[in-house]
């Protein structure tokens, strides 16, 4: 059974001797370029949903889940939590009905555009 | 040479024992096999390397659906699975899972982002029986795998346990082949079965002959050597997974004959009765000649096979049985079920007077 006090949710992956590990986290960091671009389209799409913009919302909190599960699997902990607090937020703005310029959603989109912006910024990056 | 190699008796492979037929886990062979269930292919890339590292065979699925369309056809062990996926998600597949009759625990542990209390608490009622989040370290999977391997091992276990009491149930113990207790449950399953699909039935009662002064001449040891003989050579002399025996007393026997009419049945008690002629069975107190008398009959129209149950076949049997006793032993009385017009007649309402 899983412990309450989470403290076994270490920010650094014990990464075990694997040696296509390198190749599969390499090819997940390129992939973060598409994630920008999708995020970056997401937004547009918020922005241009006024009327309704739940399913906006909705489509930014599945976005931000699969990409919050792929960074904890990857063991980058920043970008995980990016990508938590953008999902949470979305999926609050959906039960509040909140309008397309949210300021908690608008913070999160720009947390999590930095972080995938600095990751695609570095040339090897490495878990933190 | 006739061998008295012993051999079990193998049921008809058309009789599945009570709980269904169930295949005996190899135990020189303990693959442990891993679904890994993510909509995310590189996380799946990822679980996969690590999961094969900790000595498990891997198979992957994209959504619930195709993991539930894998397991029809792969034996997995355990599932790895994520919580949100597109059509199903992880949720609903421990639901699925659990309400499906598997041959086979299958142990789920949920891998999931999500890490609050009530998320995990949702993970185990759903069914799961263990969840870790994702990005826990990569020892923390592995030694939870292991718990899943030790959990399904156990079941095999128990089920291959299960399994041989079953089998035990029915067989004697001495010779392997069946017992009474089969006999009269399965029995009257094949009588069904003749009438649904109007085959003959065929039985021969056997008892061998002079067995206790046998047993008091020569020793218990030597009776319990020619009563496996008696066995391994009646089994010998029927067809492999039709015919079936069973050992319903000390020296008693009955040998079912599915699809057999009385002219079969004579032939078969004929074959078994000179298996014994031809050859001494071999005792620890040296060769021993036995015969053995023998009642056939059978059920051969559909009056008969609807007239007669499956205790009143035995009696008849039985009853051929001891006329053989009667008229000298080491022979065999044939007749039909049909010769036995009381028991046709009880069918009409008609009463004979005895005479």
């Amino acid at each position: 059974m899983p412990r309450n006090d989470r403290s076994y949710r270490s920010n650094k992956m014990i990464t075990p001797p694997d040696p296509t590990y390198s190749e599969v986290r390499q090819s997940f960091v390129a992939r973060l370029h598409r994630e920008q671009v999708q995020l970056a389209d997401l937004h547009d799409v918020l922005g241009s949903a006024q009327f309704d913009p739940a399913p906006a919302f909705v489509a930014l909190e599945t976005f931000a889940h699969r990409l919050r599960g792929a960074a904890a699997v990857f063991g980058l902990s920043e970008l995980r939590d990016a990508a938590k607090a953008l999902e949470l937020a979305a999926g609050a703005a959906v039960s509040d009905l909140a309008s397309a310029d949210e300021p908690i959603v608008q913070d999160a989109i720009q947390l999590l555009a930095g972080r995938l912006s600095s990751l695609n910024a570095q040339p090897a990056p490495t878990a933190n | 040479m006739q061998t008295d190699r012993r051999q079990t008796n193998l049921p008809s492979p058309r009789i599945d024992l009570e709980e269904g037929s169930i295949e005996l886990f190899d135990e020189a062979d303990p693959i442990c096999r891993v679904l890994i269930v993510d909509d995310d292919p590189e996380v799946i890339i990822r679980i996969t390397s690590l999961v094969e590292s900790g000595g498990y065979e891997v198979v992957s699925a994209r959504t619930g659906e195709e993991a539930l369309r894998v397991l029809d056809s792969v034996d997995c062990q355990i599932v790895l699975t994520d919580w949100h996926m597109p059509d199903m998600d992880g949720l609903a597949l421990c639901r699925d899972l659990r309400l499906r009759q598997i041959d086979g625990y299958i142990y789920v542990l949920m891998l999931s982002v999500r890490d609050s209390t009530a998320d995990i608490l949702a993970g185990l009622a759903a069914g799961a029986d263990d969840y870790v989040v994702k990005g826990a370290p990569a020892a923390e999977i592995i030694a939870r795998l292991a718990v899943g391997r030790r959990t399904t091992q156990l079941d095999r276990s128990l089920r291959k346990s299960n399994a041989e009491n079953r089998r035990l149930s029915v067989t004697d113990v001495l010779t392997g082949v069946h017992n009474r207790r089969f006999l009269m449950k399965y029995l009257p399953r094949e009588l069904e079965r003749s009438r649904r699909y109007n085959h003959p039935l065929a039985v021969i009662s056997c008892d061998l002959d002079n067995f206790k002064r046998i047993n008091d001449g020569f020793g218990h040891e030597a009776g319990d050597e020619i009563l496996q003989a008696f066995a391994t050579r009646a089994c010998n002399a029927t067809r492999q997974g039709m015919d079936w025996v069973a050992r319903t007393g000390g020296e008693e026997f009955v040998i079912v004959l599915p699809e057999t009419n009385l002219s079969g049945a004579s032939r078969t008690a004929d074959r078994v009765r000179q298996i014994l002629a031809v050859q001494a069975i071999s005792t620890s107190s040296g060769p021993l000649m036995v015969t053995v008398s023998m009642g056939v009959t059978a059920l051969e129209t559909a009056q008969e096979l609807a007239a007669v149950s499956a205790p009143e076949l035995l009696r008849v049997a039985d009853r051929h049985l001891f006329m053989s006793k009667q008229g000298g032993r080491d022979r065999a009385t044939v007749a039909s079920v049909g010769c036995n017009a009381e028991l046709l007649e009880r069918q009409a309402g008609i009463h004979h007077a005895t005479q």
